[in-house]
């Protein structure tokens, strides 16, 4: 697909909140990325990282302090809400806590509708016709259709949220989080679905998850974000196979298989993410890194291209230093069999 | 001598409805288990299954309606089921401690957490004096990793990261040299880098100290890379057990299959948990396997409680259809 193909370009966003006492909280810095269509683009960060901040600028719940958001060549940063409202049809958000985001005093087939009223001109039988259609697509009982959200389960729940996402036929759907609140067998479920959804309609997707089984199992491409910046993207495989970044590389290390056959050494990161209060200069990255220099904590390491669409903010790349060692690694596990 | 022996556990909670009927719903059926010095017991399975519970019973932690109607909990060959609730606290918060998810929620938000360190040393040893029992917690919490140990322990609780917090319980509950520790959902809420220095603490204090533990979780990921001996539960029974490579290798019970294959790393296509409901009404279990009306292959014989089969040596299926390997 090619560069002038994306279906939203991210640009230098960056967002701020007022913290207490006169503080700001730095919650993105400076982030460009772009999601291209039928693409299901992961975004993968540890908590505070500022991952549903960014999916939220992107759907106009939250306003960018600086940079741009372009949806279909058209910037949508300061749209205000009188304007915003008319693109939700094709900009749609699935929420972590299916609970939280549904009305409990709606009937499931009126939430389901509640799009198509807004957004098309249908009629009752039309709509009514495409809830139907609607709870077919995402494997949800039609009998459902007439209880009320506290009659449902998690996953039954988080099915009518996708539902109610896809009602208008979006061109892109933010899923922040949409499975981990629920138990593992209902997150399979729901993987199962999305991953179903995405062969049988081209929806462009950003899938932000801590849960890097999780997003490698659905991405197209990821992008890593670490206090609010991308340090590393491209490729799923590429990047898991491949990875750049020392932070990329750490956090990679640290995700347990469920298998115990690949037992595998692990990078180990001294404390733990830095304030968003008080950011870090040069390389965020830089005062944990068991690679960095004296040189990363001065200057902010622009993306530089490894290969291709595979793209690390590092400054050891050049040298070829950035890779962890045998010296970085921990005692690999030791299972006993 | 076994370090932690459960045998045939059953937990029930017994309520009366609004017409005053005897209502019983049977969260723990026949837990049979144990846990050895010096190697790791994952209990795994999904909510509701009954692994918190089982904790709790073995803590004496039940409170009504839950109790325990049956079978036999012993701690370095004592009962603990039937001993006296002041001989039952000599044990529990010294030779047997429990780490609890949500460490922030488990401290005392009004302490500083030195002092709630050492006031757990000092209820189980009313001789120590403050100041001794000071340095014994600033020890405990270097020992578990927290840099700067004697200012830290003059912090407050909400003060601490997640990962910190998990680390306080964790030198609380080393604090009077326990022989068996029960960690439940230790590293749930904990971002991945955290959880991993959070794990392979608890693995080193297991082999240095020659301890017993038991980490209860939902995460396949968690059993697989830290747990000897995995136990998988399903609707308060224990439906397969044995050395982790083999559980994962050979998983012999229909519902152990389903779970590793709803993890994404080997999701699979054929089977769907989530399409088949959920877990079976604990108030009225199905009288035979309680896996029956979600497991894709039912037959006649499972209307009959399944027996325990025994893949290998160290290796069992509560199925009728679970094979030897031999």
């Amino acid at each position: 697909m090619s560069e002038g193909g994306a279906i939203l370009k991210v640009n230098n966003l960056t967002k701020t909140f007022p913290g207490g006492s006169g503080s700001t909280i730095h919650a993105v810095n400076d982030v460009t990325f772009e999601i291209r269509p039928g693409e299901i683009l992961g975004m993968v960060g540890e908590s505070g990282s500022g991952k549903s901040t960014i999916g939220r600028a992107i759907t106009g719940l939250a306003q960018a302090t600086s940079g741009g958001v372009i949806f279909r060549g058209k910037d949508i940063t300061s749209l205000p809400e009188k304007h915003f409202r008319g693109l939700r049809k094709d900009l749609q958000i699935v929420f972590q806590d299916p609970w939280g985001a549904l009305n409990p005093r709606l009937r499931v087939k009126t939430i389901v509708e509640e799009p198509l009223r807004l957004h098309t001109d249908m009629n009752s039988a039309e709509r009514k016709r495409r809830v139907s259609e609607l709870a077919q697509l995402v494997r949800l009982n039609t009998g459902l259709l007439s209880r009320f959200p506290n009659e449902l389960s998690g996953g039954q729940l988080q099915r009518v949220c996708i539902a109610r996402a896809l009602a208008t036929n979006p061109e892109l759907i933010v899923l922040d989080e949409p499975t981990s609140s629920l138990d593992l067998s209902v997150r399979a479920g729901i993987l199962r679905l999305l991953l179903n959804l995405r062969r049988e309609l081209s929806i462009s997707m950003l899938f932000i998850s801590h849960d890097l089984g999780t997003v490698r199992l659905i991405s197209d491409r990821i992008v890593v974000i670490y206090l609010g910046r991308i340090v590393e993207q491209g490729p799923t495989e590429k990047v898991f196979k491949e990875p750049s970044h020392p932070y990329t590389q750490a956090l990679l290390s640290a995700h347990l298989t469920p298998d115990p056959e690949i037992g595998h050494g692990r990078h180990i990161l001294e404390g733990e993410i830095p304030s968003t209060v008080h950011l870090p200069t040069g390389c965020f990255f830089a005062g944990r890194c068991p690679v960095g220099l004296e040189s990363c904590t001065k200057q902010s390491p622009p993306m530089v291209n490894i290969d291709g669409d595979h793209q690390s903010a590092c400054l050891r790349v050049a040298d070829g230093e950035n890779l962890l060692g045998a010296a970085q690694i921990a005692a690999p596990n030791h299972m006993p069999t | 001598m076994t370090l932690l022996e459960v045998k045939n556990l059953h937990t029930h909670f017994i309520t009366r409805d609004i017409g005053n009927q005897v209502q019983v719903a049977k969260a723990l059926n026949s837990v049979s288990f144990q846990v050895e010095a010096g190697e790791i017991l994952g209990l795994v399975g999904e909510t509701g299954a009954g692994k918190s519970l089982t904790a709790l019973s073995i803590m004496g932690l039940l409170r009504p309606p839950a109790e325990i109607v049956e079978g036999a909990i012993s701690f370095e060959g004592r009962d603990l089921v039937n001993m006296r609730i002041s001989e039952l606290n000599k044990i529990r918060g010294a030779a047997i401690a429990m780490v609890g998810q949500n460490p922030r929620g488990a401290l005392d938000p009004l302490t500083r957490i030195g002092e709630q360190i050492a006031r757990v040393a000092r209820a189980h040893n009313p001789k120590l004096s403050k100041s001794n029992a000071a340095t014994m917690a600033v020890a405990a919490m270097d020992r578990v990793g927290i840099a700067d140990a004697p200012a830290r322990a003059e912090a407050w609780p909400h003060e601490l990261s997640g990962g910190m917090a998990q680390r306080v319980l964790i030198a609380m509950a080393l604090i009077n040299g326990p022989r068996l520790l029960i960690a439940d959902e230790p590293t749930t809420g904990l971002d991945v880098t955290v959880q991993a220095q959070i794990l392979d603490l608890l693995r080193e204090l297991v082999q240095e100290l020659n301890m017993g533990a038991m980490i209860i979780t939902h995460d396949l990921g968690v059993v697989a890379q830290y747990c000897n001996r995995t136990a998988v539960m399903y609707a308060g029974r224990i439906v397969e057990e044995g050395l982790t490579g083999a559980v994962f290798s050979q998983p012999a019970h229909p519902y152990t299959q389903a779970l590793i294959g709803s993890t994404p790393e080997k999701l699979d296509f054929s089977i769907d948990l989530d399409e088949g409901g959920g877990p079976p009404n604990l108030y009225g279990l199905p009288p035979g396997c309680h896996y029956i009306d979600r497991c894709p292959r039912p037959a006649d014989a499972c209307v009959r409680i399944p027996s325990n089969v025994a893949i290998s040596e160290s290796h069992h299926a509560l199925c009728h259809f679970a094979e030897g390997s031999s």
